[in-house]
């Protein structure tokens, strides 16, 4: 029932990531193709959140959060600006390469998507912060 | 483990990981807690205070969060980050050896969070006081 509410791959995939904690050392893109994490995204990114795959998203959206790290989701994430740089390097290189990957998800959340029934995400945490825009739906598991 | 028995992608791989590991990275700032409170009290021009750190650290200051929403109101334990639920390892160094032993490091995380938590930059007194008053928490 919970999963016919998510109409994208990249949702769900990420649903599972985040559940599973799959996303920290390498991971499998929807084509077979392995990605490894750079390390400083891992020891930057992964200090606060799951490490979200960057093929999960359009360059477009990467864009925006990295030019908006001091602003990012409601909490200081600013870098000096050699790290920022690399980090932007690869997240640019692997951006939007999953298959299905076309539409720049609702506020550049990788967990969230538009469905018919209006935006929806399926991590609790995030949904919690931002209770008053989005409908948020919780784990799976719940 | 002979790095000729590897097949010539993978040693080139591994090479250029490594060089890009020690090239990259932010050399660590080695440094004992005791040494980053000295010198944050030497900017600060004043002898740090405990217990004015803890009541920093504890209250709020005009924002939704305190440094304690997510490290705990006495940051021995594992605390918890606000927005994303993920654990954060305990913030008392006694209790966490990784703690305040990186310059870079610290000065990075009281940049972001004071801005989050007091809406602009930690004065080196305020450090000061917060790390004194860490460094009184024993197990």
């Amino acid at each position: 029932m919970y999963r016919k509410r998510f109409t994208t791959s990249r949702t769900l995939l990420a649903g599972l990531l985040a559940m599973t904690g799959l996303a920290h050392s390498a991971l499998a893109e929807g084509n077979g193709r392995t990605v490894a994490l750079l390390p400083a995204y891992q020891q930057e990114c992964a200090a606060c959140h799951v490490a979200y795959p960057p093929t999960l998203m359009p360059a477009a959206s990467w864009s925006r959060i990295m030019n908006n790290l001091p602003r990012h989701f409601g909490t200081d994430a600013s870098l000096d600006p050699a790290t920022a740089k690399e980090i932007a390097a690869w997240v640019h290189a692997n951006a939007g390469t999953y298959k299905r990957v076309s539409e720049e998800p609702p506020q550049d959340r990788v967990v969230c998507a538009q469905t018919p029934r209006g935006v929806v995400c399926n991590v609790e945490a995030g949904c919690r912060a931002q209770r008053r825009q989005l409908r948020c739906l919780p784990y799976p598991s719940r | 483990m002979n790095l000729s028995t590897l097949k010539p992608s993978l040693a080139r791989w591994a090479t250029a990981t490594v060089l890009a590991c020690a090239t990259l990275l932010p050399a660590a700032q080695a440094a004992t807690p005791t040494e980053l409170l000295t010198g944050y009290a030497a900017q600060a021009g004043s002898a740090p205070v405990p217990a004015r750190g803890q009541e920093f650290f504890t209250r709020t200051h005009g924002k939704e969060w305190s440094c304690s929403t997510c490290h705990g109101a006495v940051p021995t334990q594992t605390g918890k980050h606000a927005s994303t639920g993920k654990p954060i390892g305990a913030l008392a160094p006694a209790f966490n050896a990784e703690r305040f032993t990186d310059k870079a490091k610290t000065e990075k995380w009281f940049r972001r969070n004071c801005n989050d938590v007091v809406g602009r930059e930690c004065t080196p007194s305020e450090k000061a006081d917060v790390l004194s008053w860490l460094i009184t928490l024993k197990p």
